[in-house]
């Protein structure tokens, strides 16, 4: 593969590049899907075409996990250049993608032949069929190669149409809008959205906003009220379909905070999103990783001051989204320093090593419920009931989320799965090459004047080898002694001389490419 | 003179080399199989115009009558002669393929 553009290796390695897109809901599955299904080829000429096709894409396969090898040892070797560590987990990211279409392509009658099937080989009228099981060669998935995994998720878009621009006209002063939409993982699957669009309505009423979800038809699918959305920030808002929606604060007219919302109606705020299905791709394998889920917590619970003279208190740690990799905090303790200052209050987040993480400048505490978002990935809410004397509050949380797959991957780990995974080709190859020659022997047995045709000799290349090394079952019926000696001699030279390849294997690959040109020109004429 | 990698760039080739010739010999077979009489026509030249006698005489010798004979069967309209000989020769290539791959795996873990 060529040297690869920058913003391709950003492309490549984003999360949800890659991704296979999803019909079904989260978990849901099916009684008996089409995939399991058993199913046969209706005579020998079909199951021959379908065993040397299989082999041919098998072949493709295996060349592409030998170009994934060499990468995987070539990032074995790489030491500190994130670059080029960058670069080759891109690309192996984009070959086993690219794997798993071509072992999704490979069909019977659209069913998938490497998705663990049995298959019965139809040997035509008065003959037994053979039956063939496959293994399962995509790279994700139980009982398959273990090259990738895969998840469910979902990618969300916002977007404006023409008509949220126009109701949005006489809103736009608010300085509310939604930035950005993302899959909340483990939300309840019986309410996941479909692969559509929808509305989100904001009911902008200062401190206590409602943000309202609806169908394309303006059907409301769901509602969440006491939203804070006065003031500067983010907010984050979860809907129990599955969808978290961020909501940039930045008002323009510090007086819409003052308009009595108990008279005048809401001010509405329109947008759409768009809602995808997906499986993920992503080459992990960083197992140890797995037992901890992502969340943050607070090691115990702290207040500053008691109920009777007011209290501070932090609660509601929250993972929300990292505005950048380069802050993005990672899994392990912090402890928050809350100064309380009443409006000029600070927060300080420092690291198990004392580090400082975030700062948080200017703060007002003094209102009921305040959200603290660290830039890094956490965000907080810090409630005071009363409190109004100076003081100072540490809180200590427990914060945990996987890196992306990219820093805990681990090359020479992967370079024994691929090795692993070669073992399994090789095995289906020989599988396939051994049934190709049973079809063979068979079609000898029961119809040998087919061998003369042909078509049907044309189709049956893949096996003449195995069969003539296994004592040549069906021999020549029109080469003359002539022809069949001079093969008896170049067979011999071929097996017992070293140099064999070096008399014929000296095409370039170019003379090869003006041939194929040639030859798929002929046949569209 | 030992180095590793150069073994490796070296079998790579190799079987860059071997794919090739294989993939040459399909378009052969196919041409012939679907009638297409110019492609035969040229794979065969291509297959003859590129053996190398200095490496092996005796093999490029037999594999040119083969190919002599191989054209005049195709322009005798025999087009099963033709599959047969292309066919049978590019299953030695292969089985001469997997034997040296078996040799060079098994004594190199």
């Amino acid at each position: 593969m060529e040297r690869l553009t920058t913003s391709q290796i950003n492309d490549f390695n984003n999360p949800l590049a890659f991704a296979r897109e999803r019909e079904a809901r989260v978990g849901q599955t099916q009684s008996e899907t089409r995939e399991t299904q058993n199913f046969r080829t209706k005579d020998r000429e079909a199951s021959f075409r379908l065993v040397t096709g299989a082999t041919k894409r098998l072949d493709t396969l295996k060349s592409n996990l030998e170009t994934m090898l060499d990468l995987s040892r070539s990032g074995e070797r790489i030491r500190g250049d994130s670059f080029k560590r960058d670069t080759i987990y891109g690309k192996l990211r984009s070959l086993s993608a690219g794997f798993d279409q071509v072992v999704d392509s490979v069909r019977f009658d659209g069913n998938p032949i490497f998705s663990g099937n049995k298959l019965t080989l139809g040997m035509g009228a008065g003959s037994r069929p053979l039956s063939l099981e496959t293994s399962k060669l995509f790279t994700y998935g139980e009982d398959a190669l273990n090259l990738s995994t895969s998840s469910e998720t979902a990618e969300l878009t916002v977007f404006e149409t023409v008509d949220d621009v126009i109701l949005n006209q006489n809103s736009s002063s608010t300085g509310i809008t939604l930035s950005g939409a993302s899959y909340i993982e483990g939300s309840n699957s019986a309410l996941e959205l479909d692969n559509t669009n929808y509305k989100v309505k904001i009911l902008f009423t200062g401190n206590d906003s409602a943000v309202e979800l609806r169908d394309r038809t303006g059907a409301l699918i769901e509602r969440q009220e006491g939203i804070n959305l006065s003031g500067e920030g983010r907010e984050f808002i979860d809907f129990d379909v599955g969808v978290q929606l961020q909501i940039d604060k930045q008002p323009v007219l510090g007086a819409l905070d003052e308009l009595d919302f108990t008279t005048d109606d809401p001010i509405e705020i329109t947008s759409s999103i768009l809602y995808r299905r997906l499986d993920s791709h992503t080459l992990r394998n960083d197992d140890s990783q797995t037992d901890t889920p992502d969340g943050a917590s607070l090691l115990f619970e702290a207040s500053l001051g008691s109920a009777a003279v007011g209290q501070l208190s932090v609660s509601e740690p929250k993972l929300t989204p990292s505005t950048s990799d380069s802050n993005a905090l990672e899994s392990g303790f912090y402890n928050m320093n809350i100064e309380y200052r009443g409006e000029n209050s600070y927060i300080r987040l420092t690291d198990a090593l004392g580090r400082i993480r975030g700062f948080k400048f200017g703060v007002d505490l003094t209102t009921e419920s305040t959200s603290i978002d660290f830039d890094g990935g956490l965000s907080v809410t810090v409630t005071n009931s009363g409190r109004s004397a100076d003081g100072s509050l540490q809180v200590p949380i427990e914060y945990n989320r996987r890196p992306p797959a990219i820093e805990a991957f681990d090359f020479r780990q992967y370079t024994q799965q691929i090795e692993a995974a070669m073992v399994l080709i090789d095995d289906e190859l020989a599988q396939m090459a051994e049934t190709a020659a049973q079809i063979q022997a068979l079609n000898a047995q029961r119809n040998p004047a087919l061998q003369a045709n042909g078509m049907t000799a044309a189709s049956l290349s893949a096996s003449s080898s195995l069969n003539i090394l296994s004592g040549g079952k069906s021999g020549p019926i029109l080469i003359n002694a002539n022809t069949s000696k001079s093969l008896a001699q170049a067979a011999d030279q071929i097996f017992a001389t070293t140099t064999a390849f070096g008399t014929q294997a000296n095409q370039t690959p170019e003379q090869l490419a003006s041939l194929q040109l040639a030859s798929a020109v002929n046949i569209l004429s | 003179m030992n180095n590793p990698y150069h073994a490796q760039a070296q079998a790579a080739n190799r079987d860059a080399a071997i794919q090739r010739l294989l993939e040459l010999y399909s378009i052969a077979i196919e041409a012939n199989a679907s009638g297409d009489q110019e492609t035969l026509a040229h794979s065969l030249a291509l297959l003859k115009k590129t053996l190398n006698p200095e490496a092996n005489p005796a093999l490029a010798r037999e594999l040119a009558s083969l190919y002599t004979t191989a054209a005049q069967a195709a322009q005798n309209k025999q087009p099963a002669l033709v599959a047969e000989i292309l066919e049978r020769l590019r299953g030695f290539w292969v089985a001469r393929d997997r034997i040296e791959k078996k040799h060079f795996f098994s004594t190199n873990p």
